[in-house]
């Protein structure tokens, strides 16, 4: 891993801003070479892009969109996880709990876009409704698989000691699950991230995900189309690089050896 | 006053799986008495994790009991610990924390007191902050055997503790467990299937045959420490518990 990593550091950017030109050049001369007049070039990209600033709406919609995700994803956070310690430690709310569970799991987030509407309205609460839809239960799944999956020498251990009820909960069963948990924050925040585009081009009047279907609506303005697909990325990019962060918390590096 | 510290009467155990059933114990019954140090001795599977986890109070038998001080084990008693064959500390915590974890009553100082005496006992001065993942294999089972001896326990169960570590690391463990025995006093009662492990550090070898389980000898282990281990004395016990197991002395 270390030897990987300390290897060449030049090569490390080079190479993927090499790929990246690579791409985008291809992608120019595609368009140029077909004459094809919606599909936009990437300079007509970036100067959408410089419009999107300008108007004010790129910051605007960003904002809309996180919000939508932040409180969604929280929401389904502090629900979930409890859901799911309980579900992976009381045997008995995990037999009545458990199969209405893996009922509504498999239902894309997308297919509850007519109730949350008819629920909801065209507000925030409908895209917040969607993405802790979309968290919520790959949440509560990998919490209770993780507390599923606790040596049970570490709960012998503590019970050993005297360890038990409450403090047993919160000495040894929330921290033995927490890298389980922590990887499936940030699988799910990527996920959350999908969903709100998807949610928002329903469901709303504001965010990324309107952007995208409003500028294709409102005059075949792919130029924008693109620029807030390359937004969306961007910032996909950067949520998933603060989550990664989290398994460099010392107390949890043991979770993640050789991940 | 002879009462033993720990009276096994007549232990019987019985897997019951779907259709399958296995007897691991058939009539197991024996005694320690207040610091002694017995080690268990018997082939892989034979049953000795099973018995030391139902003297533990971690499993319960299919007949017979288990008495400590008189009493009927009904589960695991803080003041008998049991030191696992691996991964027993936790490794979100750091050794310091390890060590300190059956001390939470106590005032902090008082804490802090005990768990930087047991930390330097074990060789482990400087890794106070560390972390499991960052210690090698014999610096775990020291944290583990530091934890259980903060507590001031009247006995230690320990479960093949060295099993997992070399030879050299496996050796200097045994010199220090004995330095502890020998200081403390405490009864222990250890499980190997490592015959010169048995005799270096035991008062007392129980041997148990294979599946289904009895005691198939006891064997004192009078020896003088610290144990020479090519005196004709040691080497006497040796023969004789090879012979017991059926164990080629000679390859
Ligand atoms: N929970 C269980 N359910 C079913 N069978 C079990 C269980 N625990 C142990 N056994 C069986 O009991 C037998 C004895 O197991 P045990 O772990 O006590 O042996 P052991 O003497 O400690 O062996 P080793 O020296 O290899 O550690 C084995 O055959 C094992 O398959
Ligand atoms: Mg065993």
């Amino acid at each position: 891993m270390r030897e990987r990593t300390t290897g060449n550091v030049l090569f490390r950017i080079v190479s993927p801003v090499a790929v990246s030109g690579l791409l985008v050049a291809l992608w120019w001369i595609a368009v140029s070479m077909t004459r094809d007049s919606i599909m936009p070039t990437p300079l007509q990209v970036a100067l959408g892009f410089g419009e999107l600033v300008q108007k004010g709406l790129l910051v605007k919609y960003t904002v809309a969109s996180l919000f939508r995700v932040t409180w969604g994803y929280l929401l389904a956070l502090s629900l979930g996880v409890p859901l799911g310690l309980a579900l992976g430690w009381f045997a008995p709310v995990s037999i009545a709990v458990n199969p209405i569970i893996q009922l509504l799991r498999p239902i894309s987030p997308i297919a509850w876009t007519p109730l949350a509407i008819l629920w909801f309205g065209v507000s925030d609460l409908s895209p917040i409704f969607l993405i802790f839809l979309s968290t919520f239960f790959p949440v509560v799944v990998a919490s209770a698989a993780a507390v599923g999956q606790i040596n049970r020498v570490y709960v012998r251990s503590a019970i050993n000691f005297g360890i038990s009820g409450y403090a047993l909960f919160r000495k040894v069963i929330l921290p033995a699950s927490v890298p389980q948990i922590l990887t499936a924050m940030r699988v799910a925040l990527g996920v959350a991230w999908l969903v709100v585009v998807a949610a928002e081009m329903i469901a709303v009047n504001s965010g990324l995900g309107f952007l995208i279907i409003d500028s294709r609506n409102a005059g075949n303005r792919y130029d924008l189309v693109v620029a807030g697909m390359v937004i969306i990325g961007l910032i996909g990019l950067v949520l998933d690089l603060a989550m990664r962060q989290l398994r460099r918390i010392k107390e949890f590096e043991w979770g993640f050896l050789g991940g | 006053m002879d009462r033993p510290k720990i009276d096994v009467r007549d232990l019987w155990k019985r897997f019951d799986g779907q259709g399958t059933s296995i007897e691991v114990l058939s009539g197991v019954s024996f005694q320690v008495h207040d610091g002694e140090f017995v080690c268990f001795l018997g082939p892989s599977g034979s049953g000795k994790t099973t018995l030391l986890q139902i003297i533990g109070g971690f499993d319960a038998p299919s007949r017979g009991e288990v008495l400590v001080d008189g009493e009927v084990v009904a589960g695991p008693h803080p003041k008998r610990i049991f030191v696992f064959q691996e991964s027993g500390i936790f490794p979100w915590l750091q050794v310091r924390q390890n060590i300190g974890l059956g001390l939470g009553e106590l005032p902090p100082l008082e804490r802090k007191r005990i768990v930087s005496h047991y930390i330097e006992m074990v060789g482990l001065s400087g890794f106070e902050a560390a972390y499991p993942h960052e210690l090698s294999g014999g610096m775990k089972q020291r944290v583990q055997v530091a934890r259980a001896l903060a507590v001031n326990p009247d006995v230690l169960y320990m479960d093949e503790p060295f099993g997992a570590l070399d030879s050299l690391t496996r050796l200097k463990m045994r010199a220090e467990l004995v330095r502890i025995w020998e200081r403390e006093r405490r009864t222990i009662l250890f499980v190997t299937h490592d015959i010169d492990e048995a005799i270096q550090l035991a008062t007392t070898v129980i041997v148990f045959t294979p599946r289904p389980t009895r005691i198939q000898t006891v064997i004192e282990v009078p020896l003088p420490r610290p144990r020479d281990l090519e005196s004709p004395a040691y080497l006497a016990i040796k023969e004789q518990i090879c012979q017991e197991m059926g164990v080629p002395l000679r390859i």
